[in-house]
């Protein structure tokens, strides 16, 4: 079964489960995505009727689930054959998204937020989900984001890998009339993810100073110091709990990353050599950090 | 005349780059049944059905350049397995 098709048929099992349980799903990226969005093959005849739109690749299934009701899904999920293989935590330093697998399907992404989106995370589920439409995805219709949420959704994305040149920021702002720029942009400003946006469409000097405008300064130009993207996604939390928890996190090794990496689980003696390393490592990070913060004082938010 | 129509929780993909009409269709019962694949003539009936054509016979002998009366007895054949499947139901019929 190739995997475009598998992709879909994730999408449609998980919008069954999430039906059928009372559970909000909104799905996003991949086959969710609005054909006005995506790229066109070019047909290079005049006389052909219609331009034939490129269907996007995607390993898995991306799906943004109401925050409140993530455990019920998981375990829903877990019900249905599904085991995670990454917990939020496991991921990225967002902690954004866990992944699940299953024998049959392709891999499912269960995002809890989104990076990039600065308000509390129900608060911008209920935002998006009041403006959502259906898309039909392997014949299941499914709820995705507006046009507008979309279009912030793969900018963002695209930001936050550093591909400021992606095609996806190309259809979705720079080749958008200002009407739907305006559009994106409020609710951008609504969910708290204009610094975002910013980086991903060229403007981000416009929030020096701002919290975040390090962490997305970093990502979208491919920062290469892990001190540096260390340093910016510390001080872009916005409480001193998050910052020590994420300064930690990012410094302490991950068991479930190391058994993926292995192909099994690692023994104890693997696990304590990772904890020397990453502690002789985080050493150094912090002295760096330490003289980071003395040269550069936090920005204002 | 039986009509047929797709159950609920029947997803099912044309995979990209198919021709048209379609040589493939996948189906699956979601969540937990397993994929399937139609072929050839099998894709054609069901997405005959998926596109609510009521006489499916008729649309299929258009589709294979036949007579109806030349496939419709296939076709029914092929109909009632696909119920027995539980990839298509029979819905109320047309008078």
């Amino acid at each position: 079964m190739p995997t475009s098709v598998s992709v879909r048929f994730t999408h449609a099992a998980l919008q069954w489960l999430a039906a059928s349980n009372g559970i909000d799903l909104l799905h996003i990226k991949g086959p969710a995505v609005d054909d006005r969005l995506l790229a066109v093959w070019p047909t290079g005849d005049l006389l052909s009727d219609m331009p034939r739109t490129v269907a996007r690749q995607s390993m898995d299934a991306d799906v943004l689930v109401r925050p409140d009701q993530v455990e019920r899904l998981f375990e829903v999920m877990h019900r249905h054959g599904w085991t995670t293989a990454y917990h939020f935590a496991d991921g990225s330093a967002f902690e954004h998204a866990a992944t699940l697998t299953h024998p049959v399907l392709s891999p499912a992404d269960v995002h809890r937020r989104f990076p990039g989106i600065g308000i509390d995370p129900s608060t911008a589920f209920e935002r998006l989900w009041a403006e959502r439409h259906t898309a039909l995805i392997a014949g299941t219709p499914c709820p995705v984001p507006s046009l507008r949420a979309q279009r912030l959704v793969l900018i963002v994305h695209a930001a936050r890998g550093g591909a400021l040149d992606h095609s996806d920021i190309q259809r979705s702002w720079h080749f958008a009339t200002e009407e739907e720029r305006a559009a994106v942009q409020h609710l951008a400003d609504d969910l708290g993810a204009e610094v975002a946006l910013a980086a991903g469409t060229g403007r981000l000097e416009e929030y020096h100073r701002t919290r975040g405008y390090e962490l997305w300064r970093a990502l979208s130009t491919r920062e290469q110091s892990h001190v540096r993207i260390w340093v910016a996604r510390v001080r872009s939390e916005p409480t001193a709990a998050g910052a020590l928890r994420t300064a930690i996190r990012l410094i302490l090794p991950n068991p479930r990353r190391m058994q993926a990496t292995l192909g099994r689980r690692p023994t104890a003696r693997e696990v304590a050599r990772a904890y020397a390393q990453r502690a002789r490592w985080g050493w150094r990070e912090v002295a760096e950090l330490a003289r980071s913060t003395r040269a550069r004082p936090r920005g204002r938010r | 005349m039986t009509v047929y129509r797709i159950p609920k929780g029947v997803a099912f993909v044309v995979p990209d780059g198919e021709p048209d009409p379609p040589g493939v269709v996948f189906l699956m019962q979601v969540p937990d049944g397993l994929p399937q694949v139609l072929q050839n003539s099998a894709a054609w009936i069901w997405l005959v059905v998926a596109e609510g054509e009521p006489d499916v016979a008729d649309a299929v002998a258009h589709l294979v350049g036949r007579a109806r009366h030349e496939v419709a007895a296939d076709v029914e054949v092929f109909l009632a397995d696909l119920v027995g499947r539980g990839l298509l139901e029979e819905g109320p019929s047309l008078p």
